[in-house]
């Protein structure tokens, strides 16, 4: 079995005494999209830093497609695509002039660079842009030429540090398009961003941090299971019309955690309960015993920002 | 008038919260401490103490108000243009006069309060005798005006430049032709015989603040007014009306792209392509940082006029080219080794202001060897100076044999070599830390170094053993900014 593309174990870091990572541990297979998600001030970036051997951590170890981040940081980098979270770039160079000068940097000859160039710029779509300097394009067109940049070394993994910020709908779709491609091509890409939903559709995995400490990783359907046995099961309920009293009676049936309802008619109830606590069949009793009644009852479905928001915690930390 | 004050308000906050006003501050108190205790003998031989500490305080505040003047005026708008905020203050209603007053009285103050910190040390002076309160006065206003001057022109080139590197870089270049300039023509015009221009280059030198700082330490009582503060502060007030004018049509954001051609670029000269490794980052910083051809051709130009200038007046029969190569030779080497110390302090500045230092720090290379990439542009920005360099080695090489002789069979001159490589590193290393007090920093750390090495040397009695010594601790200080580099990098991305 090959090594995991990035791994991550028992990170810690502090900055001016308060704990930015707090053990931080997951894993990456190699050819996936991995989601690295978390409110602001949760750690990612830290945490991509220290991946991307930017940052010494105070403690833990990290492994990119099996080389040692603190030991060997030239061959990890080599293997690295870096993209921060902010537009960075020299102004007055052309989009061409950029992207020969970093794959010059890394080395290429001058034959495969002018070759590599070309179809990185088609790839991001900005093939008709080359002559244009930096300075003059949008942020869009921007973060493209940062995404072609991080491409020109042929890097095994790359690292993402929220590259959709600032995005136009359209462009956050082509973006997930050429995530998709690349994924396609063998590449590993660790994305990081404060929506889950936002990366429901492309990723494979997801790891979600919160305040230094990882509150899940692994397969993107597994979030829903594990907040359902943090929070409890949810079961919509359907009733022709409002009853009064009809929440509290629910709300007193043993094991149910809380009930919500939506306005308008007919009426919708979310009620969330512990399966090991209550039974659906004991909720529905409890509305017919009351009088209400009901014309729909299927389990609800959990959003993935419910379910996030379930693994956070509300606030900044302090 | 409300956006006004707060913009001063906010300013001046800035400035109290950041390190490099105070330490610039404990600085100059450091170098006129070490300066009173390493003339304490000069005071006996000489008497009249108080001239001598006045004109320490004189010479010091000077230098250093003029090192920190360049980046702290230079910088006053080009900086709100890096960092997105002239839109916004425009927004807010702050026209070009309130964001003069707002930024730039600030800074102002910060160099009253250098001024300031000197006056216990210039009261002293009165106290020691020698020195009456009058010429207390008349130099402090000296000062003052000459920092109003650099004010007024520091906006000018702030707001024409795009950058605050680059307005640093202009008013140099800007104050070497008010001061520096007249200075070499007027000795070229004398040497050459043209009497009537060395006179009149001569007149508009005694009105320097230079000349008239050294008639108030060394002379009788002088009025504290008089014509060098008159034209200190109508230079400053040409300079700000000037940038008044120019501001609407100059002054824009760095990031809002207004100006920058949004379609494909024609380059005025081809730049090629980089060579592969940390070739790259060199020709990546000649075209980008250094002024790419533009500026090589700028630089060979005034080479080939200053040739030619000083050929022409020096060959008059009379001269040997043995004189006309020493006076090529030596003021190459000096713009050799400035123009290295300068570009060392601006290494990182253009990196860390375009976020790009983080970019560089993923190559899968050592991060001193991207730094020294960096310096491999030089050479070749340096190209003009090299060749007038070599121009003189090739007229006059028994001047330049005997000055390498000595050079190296002294331990003086392995220290000198020392110091310059030592103001190389320290400027490179500040760049990284304090990028903007990084030129003024490293010149005031030389200074320092020397007054203490001969505070050493006079306590010793000489001996070349201290200057080994010294030689050593410039090694260690050199060896420990090159491991504290790396660290120091991360840090800052």
């Amino acid at each position: 079995m090959s090594d995991p593309a990035i791994d991550v174990s028992g990170l810690v870091h502090a900055f001016a005494g308060r704990r930015a990572l707090d053990g931080v541990s997951f894993s990456v297979p190699e050819r996936t999209i991995h989601g690295f998600v978390g409110p602001n001030g949760a750690g990612k970036t830290t945490s991509l830093k220290i991946i991307a051997t930017l940052l010494e951590p105070d403690g833990g170890m990290v492994r990119v497609c099996g080389e040692d981040a603190r030991q060997r940081p030239e061959r990890v980098r080599r293997l690295i695509g870096w993209m921060p979270d902010h537009v960075a770039g020299y102004r007055r160079m052309t989009v061409g002039e950029y992207l020969d000068f970093f794959a010059a940097a890394y080395g290429l000859d001058s034959a495969r660079r002018a070759r590599v160039v070309g179809e990185v710029l088609e790839l991001t779509d900005m093939a008709a842009r080359r002559g244009d300097l930096l300075a003059g394009l949008s942020r869009g067109m921007q973060q493209r030429v940062a995404l072609a940049r991080v491409l020109v070394h042929d890097p095994a993994v790359l690292l993402l540090d929220e590259p959709a910020s600032g995005l136009d709908p359209r462009a956050r779709l082509e973006l997930m398009d050429v995530l998709r491609e690349l994924r396609g091509m063998g590449k590993t890409v660790f994305i990081s961003s404060h929506i889950l939903s936002e990366l429901a559709d492309i990723c494979d995995g997801v790891t979600i941090v919160d305040r230094g400490q990882v509150r899940y990783s692994g397969e993107l359907a597994g979030v829903l299971r594990t907040t359902a046995a943090v929070g409890g099961e949810g079961l919509e309920l359907v009733v022709a019309a409002a009853h009064e009293g009809l929440s509290a009676a629910l709300a007193a049936v043993p094991g149910v955690t809380t009930v919500s309802a939506a306005e308008g008619q007919p009426l919708h109830l979310t009620v969330t309960y512990q399966p090991t606590a209550c039974d659906p069949a004991a909720i529905l009793a409890a509305a017919l015993a009351c009088g209400a009644k009901p014309v729909e009852l299927h389990p609800a479905r959990r959003r993935l920002d419910e379910a996030f928001l379930a693994l956070t915690t509300p606030g900044v930390s302090a | 008038m409300n956006s006004t004050v707060a913009l001063l308000a906010r300013s001046l906050r800035l400035q109290a919260r950041s390190s490099g006003p105070h330490l610039a501050r404990v600085g100059l108190i450091a170098l006129l401490g070490l300066l009173l205790f390493a003339s304490s003998d000069m005071w006996r031989i000489g008497g009249a103490a108080g001239r001598y500490v006045l004109m320490m305080i004189s010479w010091c505040l000077l230098l250093v108000g003029t090192a920190i003047g360049i980046t702290q005026f230079g910088g006053a708008i080009a900086e709100e243009k890096e960092e997105g905020n002239l839109g916004l203050l425009r927004m807010a209603g702050l026209g070009p006069a309130g964001l003069f007053v707002g930024v730039g009285l600030a800074r102002l103050w910060d160099m009253v309060l250098l001024m300031a910190t000197a006056l216990p040390v210039a009261v002293l002076a009165v106290t020691l005798g020698g020195v009456a309160l009058g010429q207390v006065a008349a130099l402090y206003a000296s000062i003052l005006a000459w920092f109003c001057a650099l004010a007024g022109l520091g906006l000018l080139v702030s707001t024409i430049a795009p950058s605050a590197a680059r307005a640093g870089s202009l008013l140099v270049a800007t104050l070497f032709a008010l001061h520096g300039l007249p200075w070499l023509l007027a000795m070229l015009a004398e040497e050459g015989g043209a009497h009537g221009l060395s006179r009149v280059l001569h007149g508009w030198l005694a009105l320097s603040v230079w000349v008239r700082l050294d008639s108030i330490a060394s002379g009788g009582p002088e009025a504290w007014w008089n014509w060098q503060p008159l034209i200190d502060f109508g230079l400053g007030a040409i300079g700000t009306v000037a940038a008044l004018l120019l501001y609407p049509r100059l002054a824009r954001d760095s990031h809002d792209g207004g100006g920058e051609p949004g379609g494909a670029v024609r380059r005025w000269l081809p730049i090629g392509r980089p060579g592969s490794g940390l070739r790259a980052i060199a020709w990546k910083d000649f075209h980008v940082e250094l002024g790419g051809w533009r500026m090589l051709l700028f630089k060979g130009l005034a080479a080939v006029a200053g040739a030619v200038l000083t050929a022409g007046w020096l060959a008059d029969g009379t001269r040997s080219a043995k004189s006309i190569g020493e006076s090529w030779m030596w003021p190459a080497f000096a713009w050799i080794v400035i123009e290295v110390g300068v570009h060392c302090a601006r290494l990182w500045s253009g990196e860390l202001r375009g976020r790009t230092a983080e970019l560089l720090c993923m190559l899968p290379e050592a991060r001193a060897g991207v730094a020294y990439a960096k310096l491999l542009a030089l050479p070749l920005t340096l190209a003009p100076a090299l060749l007038w360099f070599a121009s003189g080695v090739v007229l006059a090489p028994e001047s330049f044999f005997k000055v390498l002789g000595d050079l190296f069979s002294h331990i003086y001159g392995w220290f000198f070599l020392a110091v310059i490589l030592f103001w190389w590193h320290s400027a490179a290393w500040l760049s990284l830390q304090w990028p903007r007090f990084a030129l003024a920093g490293s010149i005031i750390l030389v200074v320092l170094m020397w007054i203490l090495l001969f505070i050493i040397a006079s306590l010793t009695r000489g001996g070349d053993g201290i200057f080994v010594l010294a030689l050593l601790c410039l090694a260690l200080a050199v060896f420990a900014m090159h491991i504290n580099f790396a660290r120091r990098w991360a840090t800052r991305v």
